[in-house]
């Protein structure tokens, strides 16, 4: 893995970059954190390994959660980056990540929530972001239209963001977070010259399907939340 | 008085002596710190308690604050400067008690920055009669053994917070071994010890304390042991 470092690294980087989110919201300075993080995830993943260890993966995950998730990023897109990192070490050392891939995934049990309303959310997450695309599509035909396959995929992938960003307020029990979140990308879609009406939408759906699909405890602090935003 | 008590002798709750402290770590007011750190000992509170009960749950306090975003590196760093300076203030009040006639070797591993932790046991070790030989942050590996090979001391002491560190520990054992040092014992401390207590096993070193007065307990009685031996 020291050997493959710097194209592990750089491909995991280039990779995740090509969603102009990175970009939007940290800039170069965040690529530059991005790197050296980067570095610090092999240099952890390294250490559990060779100190058979890993709970010290998943504890590192759950404190690196927290330091990025108050600096604007949410659990998906740590997620995604562990992903993208596991699936550059399986093509490259193929032999090697049959070894480790053990180890590596602890590093996914950090970003767990201890509260079970954010694990409820957490395993209804895809259906849920699934039902809010296919209604917005459905109502919105002229949208489906113009936007096609890929404004489908970016418009389940805008959901997924916002349940991550919303569990991650809830985890934490700190609304801004979301709100925060909500704030930014509303620029970030007025500055495209996008209708802000879908972001408004599927907030408003993600609202009902949860109302509707999930547990009403459970639900209460997501709905409470989702609500408090002027936008849903 | 014990070193966990939650009162100081006047009957002023320790945790509003510490609260106080780190409302004045988070404005960077060295000042007020002082202020705290003044009223508590004029209040009873030993040095010792000062450290374990004030100094140690703040500096962990303005990490969480970090993590959180809720202090910039640049407070981190000054709320840091802040408890540094007031330790190298309360030094006097760490006089040895005995002449144990051990010395201890302590710095950070390579690459390790955090430092206060480590300072906070030298100062225990200093106060119950060792000599201390203490080193700071970020030692490299050979320069350490080198200087243990310099005062030949009963125990090494390694600091180590950062996880991805942890190798360093068990590369300054193989190396110690092999400048013919292995004799000399080592014991390590830092965050990953307190989270796993067996950690110093698989590390190759002699036990690892979760804090300063556990580090000193265990070293007087593992250094008492060899020189009974």
């Amino acid at each position: 893995m020291e050997e493959k470092r710097l194209t592990l690294v750089e491909t995991t980087v280039t990779q995740l970059w090509a969603n102009p989110f990175w970009q939007d919201r940290f800039g170069e300075r965040g690529k530059r954190y991005f790197y050296e993080d980067s570095n610090y995830h092999i240099d952890t993943l390294i250490t559990v390994i060779h100190m058979d260890s890993p709970q010290f993966l998943t504890q590192h995950y759950a404190w690196l959660r927290g330091v990025l998730v108050h600096r604007g990023m949410c659990s998906r897109h740590l997620l995604q980056t562990l992903t993208v990192f596991d699936e550059q070490v399986a093509a490259q050392l193929p032999t090697f990540w049959d070894s480790i891939r053990a180890y590596a995934a602890t590093a996914y049990d950090g970003l767990v929530y201890a509260d079970p309303a954010c694990q409820i959310l957490a395993q209804a997450e895809e259906r849920l972001a699934v039902q809010v695309t296919q209604r917005i599509l459905q109502e919105k035909p002229a949208w489906a239209l113009r936007l096609g396959t890929r404004g489908e995929a970016l418009c389940y992938e805008d959901v997924r963001y916002h349940l991550s960003f919303l569990q991650d307020a809830l985890g934490f029990q700190e609304p801004q977070i979301f709100t925060d979140y909500l704030a930014w990308i509303s620029g970030f879609l007025e500055a495209r010259r996008l209708t802000p009406q879908m972001l408004h939408l599927s907030l408003s759906y993600l609202a009902q399907e949860i109302e509707q699909s999930m547990p009403a405890g459970s639900a209460t602090a997501a709905l409470q939340l989702l609500r408090s935003t002027a936008v849903a | 008085m014990s070193i966990l008590s939650e009162h100081s002798p006047e009957g002023q709750p320790v945790d509003s002596f510490q609260q106080g402290y780190l409302s004045a770590l988070v404005q960077g007011s060295g000042r007020q710190a002082d202020q705290v750190v003044e009223k508590s000992l004029a209040g009873g509170l030993s040095a010792r308690n000062v450290y374990m009960n004030i100094f140690q749950p703040s500096a962990y306090e303005i990490g969480r604050l970090w993590q959180m975003n809720q202090v910039s590196v640049a407070q981190e760093h000054l709320a840091t400067a802040i408890i540094e300076r007031q330790m190298g203030d309360l030094h006097t009040l760490f006089k040895p008690t005995r002449q144990r006639h051990s010395t201890l070797l302590i710095g950070c591993v390579d690459r390790e920055f955090h430092r206060v932790g480590a300072r906070m046991v030298a100062d225990f070790f200093e106060q119950d009669g060792w000599d201390v030989v203490f080193l700071a942050a970020a030692v490299p590996t050979a320069t350490f053994i080198a200087m243990a090979r310099e005062i030949n001391p009963d125990l090494v002491g390694l600091a180590c917070q950062m996880v991805y560190h942890l190798p360093a520990i068990s590369d300054f054992v193989r190396q110690l071994d092999g400048a013919g040092l292995g004799g000399i014992p080592v014991m390590a401390g830092g965050f990953p010890f307190v989270d796993q207590p067996d950690l110093y096993k698989s590390l190759g070193v002699r036990f690892s304390g979760a804090n300063a007065p556990a580090a000193l307990a265990l070293a007087n009685e593992w250094v008492l042991k060899e020189k009974q031996a």
